[in-house]
C-alpha cells in the first residue's frame, strides 16, 4: 500500500508554477529523499501534501486520506519537521513537546509519557526543564523532529533535517532517521546533502518544478550513466581494450592508467565471463569493481539537462 | 474547546516569561490607578472647572466638580486600556509566532482556525479585561474614599458603568482583530502596536466630545454605543479570521 499518492498535483502562485504535474507513488515504509535545488518547489509539495495549503490542480492521498476532503485526518496522520524548528524559546523543552502533544489530540497521559520517551530517545531528557532558547542549534533540531514525531505519524516529512548542524549533532540525527527507517516509517525528506540521500533514502525523486526522475538510488544510476565495471590491471589498462571489446556484450571500454571501464547491461552476470577473457588474453587482474557514479553526479546530471533544456525552449 | 484551552495555556506560560511584556500590561494601568491619587489631593481654585460643562458633573459644589473632573477624565482611560492593553499582547503573541516561526509546525497540527483564533484573541482578551475592570473597580474606590460623597455617582453613572463592564470587552475584540490585520502585513511588534494606535483614535474623539460638553454618556448612550460595537467588532473578527486561514498566513502573510 502506498503511503502517498499523488496524480497530476500542480501549484501555481499567480503565473510561477511551483510544482507542476507531479504524480507520484511512495509505498509504506519508504524512505523518500526528494531532491531538488532552491526554488524548485519542495517546501511547496511538503505543504501542499500536510494539508497546509491547497492544490491548485490534481490530487493526492496522503496515509489513505484524500487532499481537500479530510485535511484534518491528513494533519493527524502526518508529522513535519520544518525548515527551521520553530519553537517556543521560552518554554522548556518539555513544555514545547507537551504543547503539540495535546494539539494534536494525545490524552494527557500519553502526551506526557511520548514526551518523556521521545526526550529520552533524543538524549535531551536531562535539560527537559531548560527554556529552549538556551539550546544549541543541534538540540533545537532534534527536538523539532521529536515533535514531528510525537503523535507516532504514518508519515513524517523532514525538510533539511541535518540543514546546518555541525557533522557530529548531523551524524545523531541521520542516526535516528536510520532507526525509524528500522521501524518501518515512512518518511518523506527534503534535503540538499546528497550523499545523506544516497545513505538514508530508499527511493529518490529529483525535482525542479516537475519530477525529473524517480527511482531506488541504483536506478538513478544505473539510469543516467548505465552499469558497467572497473578492472584495475598491472601496467597500462590500454593494452587489453581490444580483448574486452571482443566480448559481444561489452556496450563500451575506456582505459585509463591501470583502470579499465567497461560498461556492461548486465554486470553481475557478465562479470565472470569479461575476467576470463582478460586473464586468458594475458591480463594479471588486481581488482574488480562496479562502476560508481555518485548521487551528487547523477542530481547535477539531472539538474543540468533540465537547464539545458528549458535554455534551448526558450 | 480543550485545544483552546491548550493555546491559552501556552499563551499565558509565555506572557509571563517575558518581562518586558508583562511590565507593558501591568504599568499603565498601574499608573492611572496612581496618578489620579496626586491630582486629587492637589486641590485648585476650581476655575478650569466653571469653564467646562461637562453634562454629567452638574449640580456639584466648586469643589466636587473639580474632583468629578478628575475623576472623569481618568474613568474615560479606562476605557481606552480595554484597547490598549490587548493590541501589545497580540502583538507579542501573534508577530512572535511569526519571527520565531512556531506559526508552521502549529498550523500543521489538526487544529481547527476558530480554535487557534480563539485561543489567540482570548489570551489577549482576558488578560486585557482583567487588568481593566481591576484597576477601574480600584480607581472608584480610591475616589469613593478620597472624594466628597457627591462625586462617585458624577463619574460612575449608569453610562460609565455599562461602557466600562459591556464595552472594554468589545472594544478589546475590536483592539485584538485590528492587532491581527495589522499582524499580518508587518514583522515587527513596535511598528505593529504604532500603527494599532489609530483605532484608539475615535475613542479618544469621544472623550474629548463628552468632556467638552459636546454629549452626555448617559445610560442610553452607552448601551447604543455597546450595540454598535458588536456588528463591528464581529465584523472585525470575522475579517480577523479570514487572515488567520493557513493558506493566506503561509502565502500571503509578510
Amino acid at each position: 500500500m502506498n503511503a502517498i499518492e499523488t496524480t497530476h498535483l500542480t501549484r501555481t502562485f499567480g503565473s510561477l508554477v511551483a510544482v507542476d504535474d507531479l504524480t507520484l507513488a511512495i509505498p509504506e515504509g519508504t524512505v523518500f529523499g526528494f531532491l531538488g535545488p532552491n526554488g524548485a518547489g519542495k517546501t511547496t509539495t511538503v505543504r501542499m501534501l500536510s494539508a497546509l495549503i491547497a492544490p491548485t490542480r490534481g490530487n493526492a492521498v496522503v496515509a489513505g486520506h484524500r487532499l481537500g476532503e479530510d485535511n484534518d485526518a491528513i494533519r493527524q496522520a502526518v508529522g513535519i519537521l520544518t525548515e527551521t524548528p520553530g519553537l517556543y524559546d521560552r518554554l522548556s523543552a518539555w513544555q514545547n513537546l507537551l504543547f503539540f502533544a495535546e494539539m494534536y489530540d494525545l490524552p494527557a497521559k500519553r502526551a506526557s509519557t511520548q514526551v518523556e520517551r521521545y526526550l529520552r530517545l533524543l538524549d535531551l531528557w536531562d535539560r527537559r526543564n531548560d527554556k529552549v532558547g538556551g539550546f544549541s542549534k543541534g538540540m533545537r533540531q532534534k527536538l523539532a523532529i521529536a515533535r514531528a514525531l510525537l503523535h507516532e505519524p504514518k508519515v513524517t516529512f523532514l525538510d533539511e533535517p541535518t540543514s546546518g548542524l555541525d557533522p557530529e549533532a548531523a551524524r545523531v540525527v541521520r542516526d535516528f532517521i536510520k532507526e525509524l527507517r528500522a521501524e518501518g516509517r515512512t518518511i518523506f525528506l527534503t534535503t540538499h546533502n546528497l550523499p545523506e540521500a544516497d545513505e538514508l533514502c530508499d527511493l529518490i525523486g529529483v525535482f525542479r518544478s516537475q519530477l525529473l526522475r524517480l527511482g531506488t538510488p541504483a536506478q538513478l544510476r544505473a539510469g543516467l550513466f548505465g552499469a558497467g565495471t572497473q578492472v584495475r590491471v598491472v601496467g597500462d589498462a590500454a593494452r587489453w581494450i581490444e580483448a574486452a571489446r571482443a566480448l559481444p556484450f561489452v556496450q563500451g571500454v575506456t582505459a585509463e592508467g591501470g583502470t579499465l571501464s567497461i560498461s556492461l547491461a548486465h554486470p553481475d552476470e557478465q562479470n565472470p565471463e569479461l575476467v576470463r577473457a582478460l586473464v586468458e588474453a594475458g591480463a594479471h587482474i588486481r581488482a574488480v569493481e562496479p562502476t560508481s557514479h555518485s548521487l551528487e553526479e547523477v542530481y547535477l546530471e539531472l539538474v543540468e539537462n533540465t537547464r539545458q533544456a528549458a535554455a534551448v525552449s526558450h | 474547546m480543550h485545544k483552546v484551552v491548550v493555546i491559552l495555556r501556552k499563551e499565558f506560560s509565555e506572557i509571563v516569561q517575558q518581562r518586558i511584556l508583562l511590565f507593558s500590561i501591568l504599568l499603565p494601568p498601574l499608573l492611572f490607578v496612581v496618578i489620579p491619587l496626586f491630582f486629587l489631593q492637589l486641590g485648585g481654585n476650581g476655575s478650569r472647572a466653571s469653564t467646562l460643562k461637562v453634562p454629567s458633573l452638574q449640580g456639584l459644589t466648586v469643589n466636587e466638580y473639580r474632583q468629578g473632573l478628575v475623576g472623569t477624565e481618568f474613568s474615560n482611560i479606562y476605557i481606552l486600556l480595554s484597547m490598549i492593553v490587548p493590541s501589545i499582547i497580540a502583538a507579542y503573541s501573534i508577530i512572535g509566532e511569526k519571527t520565531n516561526r512556531t506559526l508552521e509546525p502549529l498550523l500543521a497540527t489538526p487544529v481547527r482556525r476558530w480554535q487557534l483564533l480563539a485561543g489567540k484573541i482570548l489570551a489577549a482578551l482576558l488578560p486585557a479585561v482583567l487588568v481593566t475592570w481591576i484597576s477601574g473597580g480600584l480607581f472608584i474606590v480610591e475616589l469613593a474614599i478620597l472624594t466628597d460623597a457627591n462625586v462617585v455617582s458624577h463619574v460612575a453613572t449608569p453610562g460609565w458603568l455599562i461602557l466600562f463592564l459591556a464595552g472594554t470587552p468589545l472594544l478589546g475584540l475590536i483592539a485584538v482583530a485590528v492587532m491581527t490585520a495589522i499582524s499580518s502585513r508587518v514583522n515587527d511588534t513596535r511598528t505593529a502596536q504604532q500603527l494599532s494606535v489609530w483605532a484608539v483614535v475615535p475613542i479618544i474623539g469621544i472623550v474629548l466630545g463628552e468632556l467638552s460638553g459636546q454629549f452626555e454618556l448617559t445610560a442610553l448612550v452607552a448601551v447604543i454605543t455597546s450595540l454598535i460595537l458588536v456588528p463591528l467588532a464581529a465584523l472585525l473578527t470575522w475579517g480577523a479570521a479570514q487572515l488567520f486561514q493557513r493558506e493566506t498566513i503561509l502565502t500571503r502573510w509578510k
